[in-house]
């Protein structure tokens, strides 16, 4: 089907079909969101919030849809932007700067600097196998069952005052010192991990002599 | 907030392990600089492990928590020790192993000592962000492991599966954590349990779908059908003494877990996940003896009749009650030591021939007869032959299931344990009914780590099936401190 | 010796299991010395219990072995416990005596043998597991032992494991008692969890006052059944015995003939307060025994090999204790079998010492050995006597017990069968002794080489022999009392409304003495002299003659069952894990394997998105389900 739209060649399809899309589908949201914020349907918080949601949901289809694995790195920005635009919803600006920073900054710099050294993005690949029609029905499948649960459940409420600072501090190095310390435990499991895969499997010249030495 | 107790002389046995870990990474970059043999860091992790254990001891009948988030008491002591038993018997069974056929040793080492720690947290923890990241510090450790193994190339494409898989399943695990924590208001165990006990019907499919998730990020670390496809690529591709760890530590700890959470906080929700766990547990014993029939590997075969085990072990979580919790605890430990006795013994004999084959252990009887007699008790263990620690454990736990109402349960537990006989016999047949490989007729002998390894393996394996008393009375002190009526 | 310390017969052959297993190639001999020794002692030892016993008191020892307790109170209590009573006192005398016997037996038999010491200290592990068997006062130590002579038998039928035969034999034997091991072990929980004791005799009182639940009881005792029926090679499971023959024949005579094989009428006759309070329980074992006994009698008939044959008729014959015991006799079953043990294990040493001196075991092959083996060929034809019930040899008081019971206790069926079942074995016992020992040689060379055996096999032959004439008598009065229980065994081994003294019933009596003499002589038309006659009998009917070699069919239905059913489970299981799952994904396709190949090297065997997919299948399935249920 969509080989038999009018696109020109030099134009990466998909790409433009899929930006397509996402402009014809966020042109009914913004106009239906202004709508309603016009109307007093909703309020600003909560118009800003679904367009922050759309947003989210936009970059992580993105992700995983786009066939150039750079693209897609570009697609979880936003995403990871959103979430951030969640936190400051929530009133946790100090959450927010660190999701800017770190995953939205540092995160992504890694990824795509891993993906340049590595020549990946070279030589993209499309990793949909023959199971890709029955992985979106069971994808949707699990969405419904996600939204359904959440849409049932009488959540317990808790107080949406800000939270400070002081507060994150006192509770993630002491209340939860321990899980924090473990965290970094595995975090040098997997400095250790990396190293062991990657360094090269010849043989250590010192490894043989100390062989030697015992023998 | 100012009343939790920060006594940081609580966690001395992990700091021992951490340590030790480190202390090993520093000796084998400076190996060469310092002269050190290697039988160094094998002996460095021997020791640390020894003291961990030692140390461990310490807390029997304490009845504390560090901060809240990890319990201090006998379910932890016996878990601790436990687990560094199991690191012990890894290490020296394994080292002559290790030597030869993986990477990097140093690390290698360390991973195991560090995974312990998780192992050891994931029983401890009261906390579900602390069992969390203990859960991810064992696996990955292990996603790590599972690779280093240098002659097998299967080692990095089972690391690889494991880990892409292992992350699907933390997601899940995380998700269900994550709305269990928006139904009841709090990670705390204690707080969970409170506020489930007041009711739940408010909380709709978002505590159902939290119940199922929970499940199957844990059925998959624990390989429970349908979420076990990892566990036979990986335990096959896997270096030999990781394959025995990960059918020790990682299953028993997973199984810590479980118990602390199903028994704990989630126990006032038991009518909503009872059959959950009933049909993943018919399933998986059923379906991990069938599969067992059908392998040619004795890493894989050993793979599906761990996930057989794993279902008689669900069983015990889904009739939860006193009496199953610590017929739990006593196969679990049983099993252990059943399990570490066969791979002592098959690691013992890859030392030898390099092979892992059913068909290679043709002969075996004439070849080695004390290795053949080891895997011969160590396979009718696992079978539930009396007299051995299969035995007692199997039936005390399917007796607890019988009696907790769960007779259906039990019935389809003894019909699958008898269809696991076949395929454990098989194994034996070869080494007593079939010629050695031709040119292969030579005795040979082990080597003496080995001999030790498997020689105490095999009399705790027969110990446990005579005399079982000791062991009886330690597990019911441990799972005593889960209060179950 | 007193009764509450059966507990050392056991102890001693097991001690001597792990001197001789240990240290077997150190000792002079590989240690069948010890092996025969200890096994001596033991049979003093049981004696004097025995005498102890002095016909009506009850020994009760208990010594704690493990505990379950749940916080504060003990939960459960495992005891390591013996209980000795007349049921237990005529096993010791039948497994003690015989075991001694073919412990010597085997000293000429096995002689020369590369594994003469693990043999030996084979049969001193059996001889333990068979007494803890018999002395034990709870159910889970009597698995336990259970279990224990299983797996002796199963080492021992496999003890010449180079011959392909035996191996398949002794797997075939270990996994068909399994399936009935299983059905005692459920048997045996459902009990616990009824009564909440392993302790058989509170088990028997909870039964006796009604604890029970009727349906449950039923249920419960037909699982226990189900072990005796495997142990005991009772039909549907009989299929096992016969190929265990591929043994070393003084483990047949032990194992399958005297003392394991009747490990199941033992556990009927222990349990059998149990089994009266449910009546359906009781006459299961009453028709399983009836079909048992005809079914096994005809399959003798046309067998060549000289052990199957027995084994068949082994299989008979405890299905006439299977009758008595239907129809509430224990004293009949228990005297049977003590009568039984001693001529048909005399049979079975009969049959080793014509197998030691021809190497040959096919009845086609041998013939008119009476002149080469004397002593062997008087010594077997008084155990086919025996066997086939003529006064006054054992077999007629045991045998006449049980046609006696079954005269009153059942309906007509069985006892028209049973004395069916006697002509048959007469007839059969016939036919073995005509044609092994009579006629003329079948094959020269073999023939040729045949020599009388050893005396050390010999003299255990004539004691059992003597035993197999005399050890009827016990149902006397006079004879009882001589041996210091008044009344004859029929005063001593009863439980309760069923003991009887022993009286004789001439028209029972009489009928049966005619049924085996008939039967006699028709094994005298058929196979003395010339084969022409068995020849025509076999052509009367080839159809008939065809089933009974074929044995019913019965193996060829169990082994396409094993094929198709399990195996073919197992197979579609494995496969659905392996191809569709594994392997292509939900949908199967080769040519999305292809492409999907082609393009992904490094995840072409890690169908790594089709295990996350099944994952995801998992979890949709159990959550849909708990939506739809909630």
């Amino acid at each position: 089907m969509l080989n038999r739209l009018p696109i020109p060649a030099q134009f990466d399809r998909i790409i433009v079909v899929g930006a397509t899309i996402a402009v014809l589908g966020a042109l009914p949201i913004a106009a239906v969101l202004i709508a309603l914020l016009l109307l007093d349907e909703l309020t600003a918080p909560e118009v800003v919030f679904w367009a922050v949601a759309a947003l989210i949901v936009a970059g992580a289809l993105g992700t995983v849809l786009l066939p150039n694995i750079v693209h897609a790195a570009v697609s979880l920005v936003a995403t990871l932007l959103g979430v951030a635009g969640i936190y400051l919803l929530l009133g946790s600006e100090f959450l927010a700067l660190v999701q800017l920073l770190v995953y939205g900054g540092g995160v992504t710099i890694l990824l795509l600097f891993g993906l340049m050294l590595t020549r990946a993005a070279d030589d993209p690949v499309i990793a949909d196998g023959a199971q890709k029609p029955f992985a979106f029905g069971v994808a949707a499948l699990i969405g419904g069952i996600f939204v359904a649960a959440v849409l049932d459940a009488n959540w317990s409420q808790t107080d949406a005052a800000a939270i400070g600072i002081r507060d994150i501090g006192q509770r993630l190095f002491r209340d939860y010192g321990v899980p924090f310390e473990i965290a970094s435990l595995v975090l040098l499991v997997a400095l250790i991990g990396a190293i062991a895969i990657a360094r090269s499997d010849q043989p250590e010249p010192e490894a043989a002599e100390a062989e030697e030495v015992t023998t | 907030m100012s009343d939790l107790n920060f006594d940081y002389a609580l966690l001395i046995p992990e700091f021992i392990l951490v340590g030790t870990a480190i202390l090993i990474i520093m000796a084998d970059l400076f190996r060469k600089e310092l002269g050190l043999g290697r039988l160094v860091l094998p002996a460095i992790a021997a020791l640390g492990t020894i003291a961990a254990g030692a140390a461990s001891l310490a807390y029997i009948d304490d009845v504390d928590d560090f901060a809240n988030v990890i319990a201090i008491d006998n379910y932890t002591t016996f878990f601790r020790v436990l687990f560094t038993v199991v690191l012990l018997v890894v290490v020296v069974s394994g080292y002559e192993y290790v030597e030869r056929n993986i990477r990097h040793t140093g690390e290698f080492y360390a991973l195991l000592l560090l995974s312990t720690v998780g192992a050891i947290y994931m029983a401890g923890a009261r906390e579900l962000l602390t069992a969390y990241i203990s859960i991810e510090l064992l696996s990955f450790s292990l996603y790590v492991a599972v690779s280093l193994a240098k002659t097998n190339p299967r080692s990095a494409e089972a690391g690889l599966k494991y880990v892409l898989l292992g992350g699907v399943a933390s997601a899940m695990l995380l998700y269900g954590m994550s709305l269990i924590y928006g139904t009841a208001g709090s990670t705390q165990y204690s707080e969970i349990a409170a506020a489930f006990s007041g009711g739940t019907s408010e909380y709709g499919f978002a505590l159902l779908l939290g119940l199922v998730l929970l499940i199957a990020g844990l059925g998959f670390k624990a390989s429970a059908v349908p979420f076990h496809m990892w566990t036979p690529d990986a335990y096959e591709g896997a270096p030999l003494p990781i394959t025995a760890y990960l059918s020790a530590t990682s299953k028993a700890a997973t199984f810590a877990l479980l118990l602390r959470i199903f028994a704990g906080p989630l126990l006032p929700v038991i009518d909503q996940w009872q059959w959950m766990m009933a049909t993943i547990a018919v399933m998986t014993m059923v379906g991990g003896n069938l599969i067992a029939l059908q392998q040619t590997n004795i890493k894989r075969l050993l793979a599906y009749s761990s996930i057989g085990q794993v279902g008689y072990m669900l069983m015990a979580i889904t009739t939860i009650s006193d009496a199953s919790a610590s017929a739990l605890l006593v196969h679990v430990a049983g099993y252990l030591i059943t399990n570490l006795a066969v791979f002592s013994a098959v690691i013992a004999f890859h030392n030898r021939t390099g092979k892992e084959e059913l068909d290679d252990f043709a002969g075996l009887a004439e070849t080695n007869p004390y290795l053949a007699m080891v895997l011969t008790a160590g396979m009718f263990s696992l079978a539930g032959m009396p007299l051995l620690a299969g035995f007692v454990t199997k039936f005390i736990l399917f007796q607890a299931a019988a009696s907790g109402g769960y007779l259906w349960l039990a019935t389809v537990a003894v019909i699958a344990s008898t269809i696991s006989l076949y395929y454990y016999l098989q194994v034996i047949r070869r080494m007593y009914l079939l010629e050695p490989a031709r040119g292969e007729s030579g005795r040979w002998r082990l080597s003496p780590a080995g001999y030790i390894a498997t020689g105490t393996l095999t009399a705790g394996v027969f110990l446990v099936g005579i005399y079982a008393g000791p062991l009886f009375t330690v597990a019911d002190r441990a799972a005593r401190v889960l209060a179950l009526s | 010796m007193d009764m509450e310390h059966v507990w050392l017969l056991p102890a001693i052959p097991v001690v001597i299991f792990a001197v001789i297993g240990l240290f077997g190639r150190l000792l002079p001999r590989g240690g069948d010395w010890l092996a025969i020794l200890g096994m001596g002692a033991v049979t003093v030892l049981a004696a004097l219990a025995i005498v102890d016993f002095q016909g009506d008191n009850i020994a009760v020892w208990s010594e704690e072995w493990m505990k379950i307790s749940d916080g504060s109170r003990v939960v459960e209590l495992i005891e390591i416990s013996t209980y000795v009573d007349s049921i237990t006192v005529v096993m010791l005398t039948a497994v003690t005596i015989v075991t001694l016997m073919v412990m010597v037996y085997s000293v000429g038999y096995m002689a020369g043998d590369s594994r003469y010491g693990w043999y030996f200290a084979l049969l001193s592990f059996f001889a333990a597991a068979m007494l803890t068997l018999v002395v034990s006062g709870n159910l889970l130590m009597l698995y336990l032992a259970w279990e224990g002579v299983g797996l002796a038998s199963y080492l021992l039928i496999g003890f010449w494991w180079e011959k392909q035969s035996a191996a398949e034999a002794a797997k075939k034997a270990f996994i068909t008692t399994r399936i009935g091991d299983v059905g005692l072990l459920i048997g045996i929980i459902l009990l616990w969890r009824g009564s909440g004791s392993f302790d058989i005799q509170e088990i028997i009182h909870h039964a006796e006052s009604g604890g029970f639940d009727q349906t449950y009881l039923t249920i419960t005792m037909l699982f226990l059944f189900a072990g005796a029926v495997g142990k005991s090679a009772q039909f549907p499971l009989h299929v096992w015995l016969p190929d265990a023959m591929e043994g070393p024949t003084p483990v047949s005579a032990l194992i399958h003939a005297a003392t394991m094989v009747v490990a199941g009428v033992y556990l009927v006759a222990r349990m059998l307060p149990v089994f009266d309070t449910v009546l359906i329980a009781r006459d299961v074992v009453l028709y399983t025994g009836l079909i048992t006994a005809v079914m096994a009698a005809s399959m003798a008939l046309v067998t060549s090999d000289i052990k199957r044959v027995l084994a068949y008729s082994t299989v008979s014959q405890l299905g006439f204790m299977f009758v008595a015991l239907g129809v509430g006799a224990v004293t009949a079953a228990m005297f049977h079998l003590l009568t039984h043990a001693f001529f048909k294990s005399l049979l079975f040493l009969g049959s080793g010492s014509v197998i030691h001196a021809t190497e040959e075991q096919e009845v086609e092959q041998l013939g008119g050995l009476r002149r080469k083996m004397p002593a062997t060929t008087i010594t077997f034809t008084i155990g086919a006597i025996a066997l086939a019930g003529i006064v006054p040899l054992a077999g007629f008081w045991s045998k006449d017990e049980i046609l006696v019971a079954a005269q009153e206790g059942a309906p007509a069926i069985a006892y028209i069968t049973l004395a069916a079942t006697a002509v048959l074995t007469a007839v059969y016992s016939t036919r073995l002794v005509l044609l092994t020992f009579w006629g003329e040689p079948k094959n020269r060379s073999v023939h040729e080489h045949a020599h009388e055996s050893p005396p050390v096999m010999v003299i255990p032959l004539l004691i059992l022999t003597a035993l197999a004439v005399v050890s009827g008598f016990v149902a006397l009065d006079g004879v009882g009392e001589a041996l210091g229980f008044a009344g004859g065994i029929g005063e001593v081994v009863y439980e309760g409304a069923h003991g009887h003294a022993y009286a004789l019933n001439e028209t029972v009596a009489i009928g049966a003495t005619i049924a085996s003499l008939f039967g006699i002589g028709l094994g005298f038309i058929y196979w003395w002299g010339c084969a022409a006659r068995a020849e025509a009998a076999r052509n009367w009917a080839p159809e008939l003659h065809a089933l009974l070699v074929n044995r019913y069919y019965i193996d060829h239905l169990y082994q396409a069952t094993i094929d198709r059913v399990i195996l073919g489970l197992s197979g579609v299981v494995g496969w659905f894990d392996r191809r569709v799952i594994n392997e292509t994904g939900v949908d199967g396709s080769a040519q999305g394997l292809g492409y999907f190949g082609l393009r992904l090297k490094f995840l072409q065997t890690g169908r790594i998105p089709n295990y996350a997919l099944a994952m995801a299948v998992g979890v949709i399935a159990i959550a849909l389900v708990a939506f739809g249920t909630n």
